[in-house]
């Protein structure tokens, strides 16, 4: 129940912000989670936790702030917090691309967590003294001892919920905030501001997030990640209840939080019930039902996005480059230390899963949130394949990647009958339902022990990461990698050159114009989807091989979110968009470099990724590499 | 008597409670230009869409004596029906070259493994994208992104993109809308090239000068119903044509 209502509140405060914007914030359980760390820190040591890089850590308030003093503080700046969010990132986004809105937002969850990290260091919320809020005494209710603080925080949800329905039905503000949302141009005749109600929705929004996971932190365990994806069932809830209706978001954020609970007490009672992760997993595949069977669930809103996709330019150079690039990365593992190694490896990996983003996002810009999900599946499936099967490498490795090329198009048939953010939130369902039932399905990942590699052999030749009386890690293991890498960005390059990529562009650009000029719009997409999911397959089973040891919380969803991140950063549209994410990502090429300038720099280096991707999406959305190009034309 | 090339029978289309179209017979012969006009809302570009499946229609569409009515807009493309958008609908990213292959080449999924295998490929020239870019004077502009340009040229590459499908027949959708005169004159002499290639053309189009003067029948359309059709000068002297486009008759009164 406690769970339920922290999931409700959220819904209420993405709802509050689709209706002001058209935007699915996925940071809105990130920003709640920052400013429930900062609560409890001032209410422990009276220092207030600033959210910028740049300024000061920490600002000391009062010596012993009351709860009061505390909360009042917390929401003030949850609510400077949006209102800043909004106009400098939302407000100028208003007109953008779905991907520009989700990629932002993304890279604002990034930054707040990596912002947890920087200010709370490895210790994550075991930092903080967590103290109740409201009033925990334990009371009888039904023949069951429960903690009075979770009727409180339902009680709060509800009141919450009519507070909003009223003040959306009956006052002149929410009938404006209405207004501003079916048609900005109409709202603006009649001397309504959009902006004005753009902030206050966006503060008060921020505001319940802050509030529900502060509130919430005693019952649900506080820490950077896995509160901040609290997200993704908030938005099941505000999707379910077409991003408008606040009694629908809670009704269905409560029940989300039943099920779940109530799915574990079965386990617990019937032994027969499968022991995986049912407890995450069937929310979203109802969700995932009531997506594709009903259809677009967002509003459309009057007005079309006016600015245009990132650019894809012609790879023409892209296929020489990937070979000095190659030949570069082989020479370094070939001289280097092994930290140089070890990281030029991690970047070869990442570059390969990067290819998979430009080649559905990029190219047919199609939204995936779950390129790790099918990494996962690949990985997990090789492993099965090479113990139970005797599959050598690198048959071993490709049969796993068939198998995630096919749960890709599996995902990918249902998934393509919707669009942008719809198509975003149906991925990161299905990432979840994949991670959820399919990774904590025993017999095929092995279990919590993780599953043991067998190391790759060549023609008898073991080009394993490590082995017995040599370095780790070792320089035989990075080629195969970049061997791998450049034959995937070659034939990358050859798609977006040939008919296949000019189709899939053409898709993307627009879907009615394809489909007139013969191309088959379902038929391009879904073949997307398998070649990136293939790729995908691939990067999976490298990154199997690098940790050795396989668990599922090497494909989980935020690094997919961060994934997409990079890539959209260096430049989605283009392979060498890819390359460059490799470079970028956290330990790869740059986090060595940075520690090696001066120790620990890489510790900004997320939340600078976060910050950065935020300024791409706004300002230069064609990417790094997709700027360079431009300049290169003029 | 011969099967027309494009047999229309009571082709309808509601939306919601709107009747759109109601119950239009339409047929375009093999070789000919046939013109489309009436007042704005009188059911055109609907039309266009019921024909080429992008709007969900009642009533029969036969194409080279074939039925079309379960096909999806892919598929009857590529039996060979071609149409043009009212706003151009141009690929923005890609090169005008690029657009035509896009219609011309139709990749499956044999091409996407030897596209992936071929990262240096010569781009070959392809007759089906040459020809059009010739005969719509298009080749000074082939390399030039589709968002860089001019109006008129994106008309004209709205309809090369369409040509390089090599259709039987093509609907074009306002081609002639925020054109010059002098345009204007040329897409005529361009219209009437397309039906010397072989191609039959569905004109839809406001500029009534314009279909008059190079169609071989043109229909009129009013209230999402034909009025009038017949051979050109039969259809200009039409009361009903002109009630249509002023209101009442002349010497009436409302």
């Amino acid at each position: 129940m406690g769970g339920g209502s922290v999931i409700a509140i959220l819904a209420l405060g993405v709802v509050l912000t689709y209706k002001a914007s058209g935007t699915v914030n996925f940071a809105h359980a990130a920003l709640g989670m920052y400013v429930a760390f900062a609560f409890y820190e001032l209410r422990a040591t009276g220092e207030l936790v600033l959210p910028l890089l740049g300024l000061p850590d920490r600002v000391a308030i009062v010596d012993r702030p009351t709860v009061f003093t505390a909360m009042v503080t917390c929401l003030a700046l949850a609510a400077a917090l949006g209102a800043l969010i909004y106009g400098l990132v939302f407000r100028p986004l208003r007109r953008a691309p779905a991907l520009a809105r989700v990629v932002a937002s993304l890279g604002l969850l990034l930054y707040f967590i990596a912002l947890i990290d920087l200010r709370f260091g490895a210790r994550g919320a075991t930092a903080l003294v967590i103290r109740n809020v409201l009033d925990a005494t334990v009371v009888d209710f039904a023949g069951a001892s429960v903690p009075l603080d979770r009727f409180l925080l339902l009680a709060v949800a509800l009141v919450l919920t009519g507070v909003l329905w009223l003040a959306y039905r009956y006052t002149r503000f929410g009938l404006a905030t209405r207004a501003t949302a079916e048609h900005e141009e109409g709202a603006i005749q009649i001397g309504l501001s959009p902006d004005a109600y753009g902030v206050a929705n966006w503060a008060l929004a921020s505001m319940l997030a802050a509030l529900a996971i502060i509130l919430a932190a005693p019952v649900v365990r506080l820490d950077p990640a896995g509160t901040s994806l609290l997200i993704v069932p908030a938005v099941a809830a505000a999707l379910v209840a077409r991003f408008n209706s606040f009694v629908v978001a809670t009704a269905v954020g409560l029940a989300i939080g039943m099920a779940q609970s109530e799915i574990l007490n079965l386990q617990a009672d019937h032994a027969w019930l499968p022991e995986i992760g049912l407890q995450q997993g069937v929310p979203f595949l109802v969700i995932l039902l009531t997506l594709l069977v009903g259809g677009s669930r967002l509003p459309h809103r009057g007005r079309p996005p006016t600015r245009s996709l990132p650019e894809s330019p012609d790879p023409r150079w892209t296929g020489v480059g990937v070979l000095v690039v190659g030949g570069i990365a082989v020479s370094g593992l070939l001289v280097l230390d092994g930290d140089w190694r070890l990281g030029i490896i991690i970047s070869t990996i990442t570059a390969v899963l990067a290819l998979s983003v430009v080649v559905v996002t990029g190219f047919v810009g199609q939204i995936s949130l779950a390129p790790y999900a099918f990494a996962g599946v690949a990985a997990f499936a090789m492993v099965r394949f090479a113990n139970d099967a005797g599959f050598g490498f690198p048959f071993d490795a490709l049969a796993g990647a068939a198998v995630a090329t096919t749960v890709g198009v599996l995902v990918a048939i249902p998934a393509v009958r919707v669009r942008g953010l719809d198509l975003a939130i149906a991925t990161l369902a299905a990432a979840v339902v994949i991670e959820e039932l399919i990774f904590k399905w025993t017999w095929f990942t092995g279990g919590a022990a993780g599953s043991r590699v067998p190391p790759p052999e060549l023609f008898g030749i073991d080009v394993g990461i490590a082995a017995r009386g040599t370095d780790y890690p070792r320089a035989a293991f990075g080629i195969v990698c970049i061997v791998v890498l450049v034959v995937c960005t070659l034939a990358v390059v050859g798609l977006r050159r040939g008919a296949t990529g000019r189709a899939w562009l053409a898709v993307r650009a627009d879907e009615r114009a394809a489909a007139a000029a013969g191309i088959n719009v379902v038929g391009a997409k879904i073949s997307a989807f398998g070649v990136s999911a293939f790729l995908a397959g691939i990067g999976g089973t490298l990154l199997a091989y690098e940790r050795q040891i396989l668990s599922p919380s090497s494909f989980a969803v935020l690094a997919s979110l961060t994934l997409l991140a990079f890539t959209y950063l260096s430049g989605i549209a283009a392979p060498a968009g890819a390359l460059l994410a490799g470079v970028l990502a956290s330990g790869g090429i740059l986090t060595v470099a940075l520690d090696r300038i001066d120790d620990g720099a890489s510790r900004y280096q997320l939340a600078t990724a976060g910050l950065a991707l935020v300024a791409a999406a706004v300002l230069f959305p064609n990417g790094i590499v997709g700027s360079l190009a431009r300049i290169r034309r003029r | 008597m011969t099967t027309p090339l494009l047999d229309v029978r009571g082709l309808t289309v509601r939306y919601g409670g709107v009747v759109a179209l109601d119950g239009v017979d339409l047929e375009v012969g093999a070789g000919s230009l046939v013109g489309l006009i009436g007042p704005n809302g009188a059911g055109k570009t609907t039309f266009i869409d019921a024909v080429t499946g992008f709007a969900r229609a009642a009533g029969t569409v036969a194409f080279e004596g074939r039925s079309l009515d379960t096909l999806s807009p892919h598929a009857r493309a590529r039996a060979g029906l071609a149409r043009t958008f009212q706003g151009g609908a141009l690929f923005e990213d890609l090169s005008v070259e690029d657009q035509l292959r896009v219609a011309a080449e139709r990749p499956g999924v044999r091409d996407l493994l030897t596209d992936a295998c071929k990262p240096w490929r010569r781009v070959r020239r392809n007759e089906r994208v040459e020809q059009p870019l010739e005969l719509l004077g298009l080749d000074h502009c082939r390399s030039t992104p589709a968002r860089e340009l001019p109006h008129g040229t994106r008309r004209l590459v709205g309809i090369a993109r369409a040509l390089a499908a090599a259709p039987r027949l093509v609907l074009l959708d306002e081609p002639a809308a925020g054109l010059d005169p002098a345009d204007r004159a040329r897409l005529g002499d361009h219209l009437r090239a397309i039906v010397a290639h072989g191609a039959s053309v569905l004109l839809v189009d406001h500029d009534v000068d314009l279909v008059f003067s190079v169609c071989d029948v043109v229909y009129v359309l009013d209230f999402g119903a034909v009025i009038v059709h017949g051979p050109p000068g039969a259809v200009r002297i039409h009361p009903a044509l002109v009630e249509a486009y002023l209101g009442t008759a002349v010497g009436e009164e409302p």
